[in-house]
């Protein structure tokens, strides 16, 4: 009999070059290891042996030079002060809710409000699926809303004022405008509505009875610039973009990234926001998160990190967007330190792992129509580096008035005027953002630019603990506790299973409660390749023609509006 | 966050220490380029204060960002006397960030990361190392000859520091100047 020869680790190790020592979980046990990480061939990995599963080694980041640039914005944050488990419970990833040991405050708050959708995509792993043992339609009461409401706004030193509605999909739930009230009566500044946007392009009110009722911008899944790259909803994505202009609803362009799949279409799917800059303020673009087991050669077709899509959008972009122009979302921390030491009062800080998120701000040219990514112009490192040595001087005793005027006399010396693009007064801005330090002048800065962004959630594989612990996205829940999204979702069986569990009812009963089967509310694809309901009474000069019509799911509505298909560029 | 001001409200003893200056030739020609080394420490009370239990009690009070300001440039004395500048003052900042680690063999909670003039992290194995890599500051200079003319000259280094208040030490700025070294110009 031969022996079996594994030959893996030899030539491999010999090229390790040791980063850092860490913590992570088993995939298969979730027993909690020492995990590695290391550079070999410029590329950074993580690798963990669990003593009864054996070793795992996983891609962690696709550039070894960009973790050792986003690294040196390292940063810690405030956490949470009034920790809602207790400390001698916990020892992540276990029991997370928060407790102490939580390094940030919740930067966004999600809140699921059902978890039946309109779709299924085959990566999705949020969807309720009926047959399945133990399936559960969770969909909280709008009290139980409000109590998870007030949870996120007791929280301190930094009262939670950025709240996600999430899904499943969202819009399924009737009484969503509601919801939407009673979670801006309760005093949340920003609400985020995440969805597939499918109701959005159908009902063309809908839009417009979300703002009123306080969403401040959709967060919709875009996943690429043709059928293929993004079948659930590309035919629908310009009638919703047409309804959300119209209602002046802000949109956030959301592609989750699969290599292989779609990692052609960054590009692309910059070129559709920058056609709808008017109404698209944001991407936010997520390297896929791998649920589930997998194995190793599916999970090397499909693993792509923050620096692969970062290239992908250097090189789709014909270096318009180059990749020196991305910093870790830490980076803005020193922002947060000046107006802390400003104000001495404890302002919003975005101090999660520089490997979770990066980001940039790019700007039109009011003459050009040009982008222009804001490191073009402005000497961000510099200015960075002068906040933070300001901020210093603030807490050693230093005026804060005298500061303040060598702020304004210094902030141009960091922008290159000359390649500014027109129409914009970067100086102003930034000033107006920081000396005001309120949600409005922030909300200008954002109006003026678009924001580019990367989040990549973890998975079994890549899951660090450094990152959890410093996670600011988390779920706020029935049972009042604000979990961190790399626990809930990393470790569906301890969180989001058990929270659904516990606070939904089995499909069947729920079946039986509403009187409708489950799947009665898919989407059949009224919208697709200009196909319509049987005996919906469109216009005839509509028939067929997706750019002309805009339908209802019941009722096709008559009204004609010229909405563009999108492109395949 | 406003930080709490250190029991002991004296300026923090430091002082610019073990300070080395070499040219990379001692005679040049005008058109020629040369190196001039320079290499200090920050000792006293600064550095002896720079311990991990430091980092955890500044941790502790979210105080979580160091920064050391150096400033240095090379004069050129003039009649035994008088300074001129012969390269402007150059800020070398160097920052040190307390951190939560969850490396396992770390016998402790909070620990440091430096990050250098040049962007490079380094995550120190012991308290020293860490001193090192944010006390202990080399910079190297390139002159060229036309810059100081023909003749015998005495160049020297000029070396500010500076740094903030932090819940482990007062906030301070220190100046010195290098013994100057002589170099021949043809």
């Amino acid at each position: 009999m031969a022996l079996v020869q594994i030959e893996v680790t030899k030539q491999s190790k010999a090229q390790r070059n040791f980063i850092r020592l860490t913590q992570s979980i088993c995939p298969e046990c979730n027993r909690i290891l020492p995990a590695e990480i290391f550079e070999r061939d410029g590329k950074v990995y993580f690798t963990k042996t669990c003593p009864e599963h054996g070793e795992c080694e996983e891609l962690y980041f696709g550039s070894y030079e960009m973790y050792r640039r986003f690294s040196t914005y390292w940063t810690e944050g405030k956490g949470a002060h009034a920790p809602n488990v207790p400390l001698e419970k916990c020892a992540c990833p276990a029991n997370c809710g928060l407790c102490s040991n939580h390094l940030s405050h919740t930067g966004l708050a999600n809140i699921i409000v059902t978890n039946r959708c309109d779709l299924t995509c085959w990566y999705c792993f949020f969807y309720v699926k009926k047959g399945l043992e133990g399936s559960y339609v969770y969909e909280p009461t709008i009290d139980q809303v409000r109590e998870m409401v007030r949870t996120l706004k007791a929280q301190r030193p930094v009262p939670g004022n950025s709240l996600q509605i999430t899904g499943g999909e969202p819009t399924l739930r009737d009484d969503l405008v509601d919801i939407v009230k009673a979670i801006k009566e309760e005093g949340v500044d920003h609400i985020q509505l995440n969805t597939n946007i499918i109701n959005l392009a159908l009902d063309p009110t809908l839009a417009n009875r979300l703002r009123e009722a306080g969403v401040s911008n959709l967060y919709m899944s875009f996943d690429g610039v043709t059928p293929k790259t993004n079948p659930k909803n590309h035919w629908e994505a310009p009638y919703a973009v047409e309804n959300c202009r119209k209602a002046g609803l802000g949109i956030v362009l959301v592609p989750t990234v699969i290599k292989s799949i779609n990692d052609h279409e960054l590009g692309g799917i910059l070129r559709f926001a920058h056609k709808n800059i008017d109404i698209v303020r944001a991407i936010s673009y997520q390297p896929v998160s791998l649920t589930g087991r997998m194995a190793k050669n599916e999970r090397e077709k499909y693993r792509i990190t923050i620096p692969d899509c970062i290239q992908r959008i250097e090189d789709q972009t014909n270096g318009e967007i180059p990749e020196d122009a991305w910093f870790p979302v830490p980076s803005c921390s020193p922002l947060t330190h000046f107006v802390e030491a400003f104000t001495k009062r404890p302002q919003y800080d975005l101090s999660i792992h520089f490997a979770c998120g990066a980001g940039t701000y790019i700007f039109e040219d009011a003459d050009t129509r040009k982008l222009v990514p804001i490191t073009s112009f402005v000497d961000l490192k510099g200015l960075f580096e002068y906040l933070e040595d300001s901020a210093q001087d603030l807490d050693s005793g230093a005026n804060k008035y005298l500061v303040a005027a060598k702020f304004l006399g210094k902030i141009n010396s960091f922008v290159d005027k000359e390649k500014q693009p027109k129409g914009l007064s970067f100086g102003k801005l930034i000033a107006s953002a920081l000396l005001k330090h309120d949600y409005g002048s922030v909300g200008q800065f954002h109006l003026r630019s678009m924001f580019l962004g990367m989040m990549h959630f973890q998975d079994k594989y890549n899951q660090d603990e450094e990152r959890l612990q410093r996670c600011d996205i988390h779920y706020l829940t029935p049972d009042l506790r604000i979990i961190p999204f790399c626990s809930f979702n990393v470790i569906p069986e301890w969180y989001r299973d058990r929270i659904q569990k516990k606070y939904g009812m089995p499909v069947p009963e729920w079946e039986e409660k509403v009187g409708e089967k489950l799947e009665q509310r898919l989407y059949r694809g009224t919208l697709r390749k200009g196909r319509h309901h049987e005996g919906c009474g469109c216009e005839k000069a509509g028939i067929g023609d997706v750019s002309t019509v805009m339908h209802d799911r019941n009722a096709c509505l008559t009204q004609t509006v010229h909405i563009e298909p999108i492109t395949g560029t | 966050m406003p930080r709490p001001k250190p029991p002991t409200l004296q300026k923090a003893l430091a002082t610019i220490s073990d300070i080395r200056l070499a040219a990379s030739k001692e005679t040049i020609a005008l058109d020629e380029t040369f190196n001039v080394t320079l290499n200090f420490k920050m000792l006293g009370h600064l550095r002896e204060t720079f311990v991990q239990t430091a980092w955890e009690e500044a941790y502790d009070a979210h105080d979580t960002v160091m920064r050391m300001r150096y400033f240095v440039g090379l004069d050129k004395i003039v009649g035994g006397l008088f300074r001129k500048k012969v390269i402007e003052p150059v800020t070398l900042a160097r920052t040190a960030k307390f951190y939560w680690s969850r490396n396992p063999e770390l016998p402790h909670r909070i620990w440091v990361m430096i990050i250098n003039q040049d962007q490079i992290p380094r995550l120190p194995n012991s308290e020293d190392e860490a001193r090192e890599l944010f006390f202990n500051v080399t910079k190297v200079f390139s002159i060229l000859g036309a810059d100081l003319g023909r003749g015998k000259h005495s160049i020297s280094a000029r070396i500010k520091a500076k740094w903030g208040r932090h819940s482990f030490i007062e906030h301070g700025t220190i100046q010195k100047f290098s013994e100057p070294i002589r170099v021949h110009c043809r």
